[in-house]
């Protein structure tokens, strides 16, 4: 009725010995195998020290070097010298030199005690496995890997590529079926004797040797062949993340760890004092806590934060490239170009219809109109022309990050198109809501250079709408002529209103106030006659034509 | 890469490799209580210092709280006391100068060669006195944690961006004493108005903005100081800084960030200049013309004496995790 330990040191031999020494006086026997590379001075004191302690045997040095077949060689050594010096034994675990214990040694024999003859080892048919480094998970069984993936990885792709363009298959032997998983496990002397004496044993070392990280898949598959109660969960946690590297574990992992109901953890940062002190010293007085495996859940974060990112940052860390992003700002906002010159009080009007972040005209020449018109916004975000310009996407990038969870408008006029709508047409995020004309509601009749200042206001306005309806444009644009809006003022509203509720508008709408349109008419026909005509302000002759007869009616027949 | 840029770039480092070689006829080794000889493991801090008196205590504390044990410093002919403090203290190697700071590039050079003569191989930090890093984590893992994990994940450098902290009211009220954590008098900063512009020719980010540009550069934007830093570097002999700690060469090191939609681990340089000894520097700076274009921004910071850089949307500072929050620094996939 007990576990052994096999343990595989290569460096930081401290904390390997710390927690072999822990292990044994814990009446647990430990059989320490250390890499043969490791050099002496490191390796003399750790094998004086394990020498000295009782219940630590030191199994002969082998070389062992990562992801090779060596792994193994020292594993099985280990595991023939604890079945040989402690017949006695029920199960053996297999942990690393930077393992440590989340739980007393009472506990998990008394968890072993409980399942006698169950064999705890991660281990998945590889149709299944989706984890892999390089995506080779199919591959590592059929392909051979003569070089080093550490210090030859050119040659390494390059064998790799090879063998894919030949279709390399390399087959296993007779009835083998190749499994993986974790490379820490606790499997029963029983299951472990019958591996050792399995007749096939040559001929299937023989072909791992040649497998890529033999020690995720040697004893996963030949355990599958020989246990009779097999529980595909490994008694470890060890997490990879981004490219492959293991997570290491720290000080600040203890509670953590503690809630992770694992009975060993790895990596942990041989620096990390305060853990050890912990796991290593006496139970009495530990965290009580109830078990939630939070750990996998924070790990698995991390790798989406380093693959992924949080949409719509840039920051020293993340620049992402434009094809490398779905939209260039984190969230959905609209822009009302034009609407304020028809609808004085609109600013206003949408903020007390929506109840979301109303700004004025952010691209303005003059200066950025922020919703209450500061010199500041939030994020520190500043009020000059100058510095929006400089850098316009950034700006805008800024504006919807540092108000993430809300909704935003702005407003536009054909003046400031010149310098946003190259932005907003990038910008899938971007719903652009547009009166194209309304720029001569705004004339001023008595001012000399109108001729001109309508020719340039049209110039941009054609320019930017262009740029929005361009085929590769990703903003959701909608437009209404002038002549369209003065016909039915509410529609554009209520289209606005209907997408950005998140429910219908109210039948009846409580209308902002229209501008005075007199003299429209007049001015628009002078500047047809001077030489400007409007191209994108529609029919608006006809429109107001009709709304004064319109209104005669109304006149002479008073319901 | 076209073969001319590479060429160009390679001359442009060996250029400044010999420059950084040339200059270490300038320095001076002072004696200080260290031990001779540096030892051959952890983090080396370096620096120059040009009267930072009241500064150091706190200074060289808060980068021992974080692990680092070995102090290289440049000190370029203080006359407040400075080199009297650091030759007491037991983990400084200080060395000694009278030459001109601007023409050393604002002690790049003098710098690069001690780099070049003593970090070979070894994790380097290079902040000025008035810098202190905030990394993921950094209440509770120290430098060392840090540089081991960029080791396993094969990363050579770690890119941070410089906020620039101030005090709620006029500058040169926040009143700096020994010892004390400059946070406690300018604990404000600007939470999300950067510019990050990608630089072609050496790959670097380059960021502006905060409230500098706000404030001083807010018709002149393209002229705001950079805002990018790259201070921690797993130093090679072949390595030079080409512009402060902003830019390096070969300029593979100045990828800190990624490119296609990911974050790199980063983190900031808290930028505490914003304190009443400003003032002083405003002076002395002027008199000795000897700072970045001439001085320029040292004009500016004049007129912030009287009237602060505080608004109603600063942020107070409060730790990383408030940094990682708002998006400035992120832990990357280091968990």
């Amino acid at each position: 009725m007990s576990v052994g330990f096999v343990m595989l040191a290569h460096a930081n031999l401290d904390r390997a010995g710390d927690v072999a020494c822990h292990l044994a006086r814990q009446g647990m026997p430990v059989f320490v195998h250390l890499d043969a590379r490791t050099p002496a001075v490191e390796a003399n004191p750790f094998l004086t020290r394990m020498d000295a302690e009782p219940a630590v045997y030191v199994v002969p040095r082998l070389n062992s070097d990562w992801g090779t077949f060596g792994l193994i060689d020292a594993t099985l050594a280990g595991v023939r010298m604890a079945l040989g010096a402690r017949p006695e034994l029920q199960h053996i675990c297999l942990l690393s030199g930077s393992c440590v214990p989340l739980q007393s040694g009472a506990v998990f024999q008394t968890y072993l005690s409980e399942h006698p003859e169950t064999d705890f080892i991660e281990s998945v048919a590889i149709e299944d496995a989706t984890w892999a480094v390089d995506g080779l998970e199919e591959e590592r069984f059929t392909f051979t890997f003569p070089f080093s993936w550490k210090r030859q990885r050119r040659l390494f792709d390059a064998w790799v590529e090879i063998q894919r363009l030949f279709k390399r298959r390399r087959r296993p032997p007779e009835g083998l079926v190749p499994h993986m998983g974790s490379q820490w496990w606790c499997l029963t002397t029983k299951t472990l004797r019958a591996i050792l004496d399995d007749p096939d044993l040559p001929q299937i070392a023989r072909y791992f040797r040649k497998t890529w990280i033999p020690d995720e898949s040697f004893f996963q598959t030949l355990a599958r062949r020989h246990a009779r109660n097999l529980v595909s969960e490994s008694p470890t946690l060890a997490r990879f993340g981004f490219r492959g590297c293991p997570h290491l574990f720290y000080d600040d992992h203890i509670e953590l760890l503690v809630a992770s109901g694992a009975f060993f953890a790895r990596k942990i940062w041989p620096g990390a004092d305060e853990l050890y002190d912990y796991f290593l010293g006496p139970t009495e007085g530990r965290l009580e806590s109830e078990r939630r495996p939070r750990v996998a859940v924070e790990l698995a974060r991390s790798v989406d934060r380093r693959a992924e990112g949080r949409a719509g940052l840039v920051m020293p860390g993340r620049s992402p490239k434009p094809w490398a992003e779905v939209a260039p700002t984190a969230a959905p906002y609209a822009v009302l170009h034009g609407f304020d010159t028809l609808y004085p009080d609109i600013q206003a009007w949408v903020a007390r219809q929506t109840s979301d972040v109303v700004h004025g005209r952010l691209f303005a020449p003059d200066r950025v109109h922020f919703e209450h018109g500061g010199d500041d916004w939030r994020a520190g975000m500043s009020s000059s022309a100058a510095l929006r310009d400089y850098d316009a996407k950034g700006f805008l990038r800024n504006l919807i990050w540092s108000a993430r969870g809300e909704h935003q408008f702005f407003l536009t006029a054909a003046e400031d198109l010149e310098s946003v709508s190259d932005v907003l047409a990038k910008d899938p995020h971007a719903s652009v809501y547009m009166i194209t004309g309304a720029w001569a509601l705004g004339l001023d009749d008595a001012d000399l250079d109108m001729r001109q200042k309508a020719a340039e206001l049209q110039r941009a306005e054609i320019a930017g709408v262009d740029l929005l309806k361009e085929r590769w444009s990703r903003a959701r644009v909608r437009t209404w002529t002038l002549a369209d809006a003065l016909a039915a003022p509410d529609q554009p509203l209520r289209v606005v209103l209907d997408e950005h509720l998140g429910r219908a508008a109210p039948a009846v709408l409580d209308m902002p106030e229209l501008r005075d349109l007199s003299g429209l008419g007049d001015r628009l026909t002078r500047l047809r006659n001077g030489g400007v005509p409007s191209h994108l302000a529609g029919d608006v002759a006809t429109v107001l034509q009709r709304k004064v007869i319109a209104s005669q009616t109304d006149r002479r027949h008073p319901s | 890469m076209g073969l001319g840029t590479r060429l160009r770039l390679r001359l442009q480092r060996r250029r400044l490799q010999v420059r950084a070689i040339r200059k270490r006829r300038e320095l001076t080794r002072e004696k200080t209580r260290a031990s001779a000889e540096l030892p051959t493991d952890g983090t080396l801090l370096f620096a120059t210092t040009y009267n930072e008196r009241i500064r150091l205590p706190f200074f060289l504390d808060y980068y021992r709280a974080l692990g680092v044990r070995h102090f290289l410093i440049v000190d370029n002919a203080s006359d407040d006391g400075s080199d009297e403090y650091l030759t007491e203290q037991p983990d400084v190697w200080l060395w000694s100068t009278t030459a001109s700071y601007k023409r050393a590039r604002f002690g790049t050079d003098w710098l690069n060669w001690l780099k070049l003569r003593y970090a070979h191989d070894r994790w380097t930090l290079t902040v000025d006195a008035d810098e202190f890093l905030v990394y993921p984590f950094c209440d509770t893992r120290p430098i060392d944690a840090l540089t081991d994990w960029l080791d396993r994940a094969d990363v050579t450098s770690f890119g941070t961006l410089l906020l620039d902290m101030y005090p709620e009211g006029p500058v040169s009220e926040a009143i700096y004493g020994e010892g004390q954590d400059p946070l406690d008098v300018a604990c404000w900063f600007d939470a999300g108005n950067y510019s990050y512009k990608p630089n072609p020719r050496h790959k670097n980010l380059w960021i502006q903005g905060g409230p500098r540009a706000r404030v001083f550069f807010r018709d002149t934007p393209k002229a705001a100081p950079s805002l990018n830093k790259i201070p921690l570097v797993r130093w090679n002999r072949k390595y030079v800084y080409a512009s402060s700690t902003h830019m390096l060469l070969p300029r593979g090191l100045n990828r800190v960030y990624d490119e296609t939609g990911g974050e790199k681990a980063s983190g900031a340089l808290l930028h505490t200049k914003f304190l009443n000894t400003l003032g002083q520097k405003v002076e002395e700076e002027a008199l000795r013309g000897q700072h970045y274009a001439a001085g320029r921004e040292y004009a500016a910071y004049a007129a912030s004496a009287k009237t602060g850089l505080w608004t109603d949307w600063s942020e107070r500072y409060l730790g990383w995790q408030q940094l990682e929050q708002l998006g400035l620094i992120s832990p990357g996939d280091w968990a």
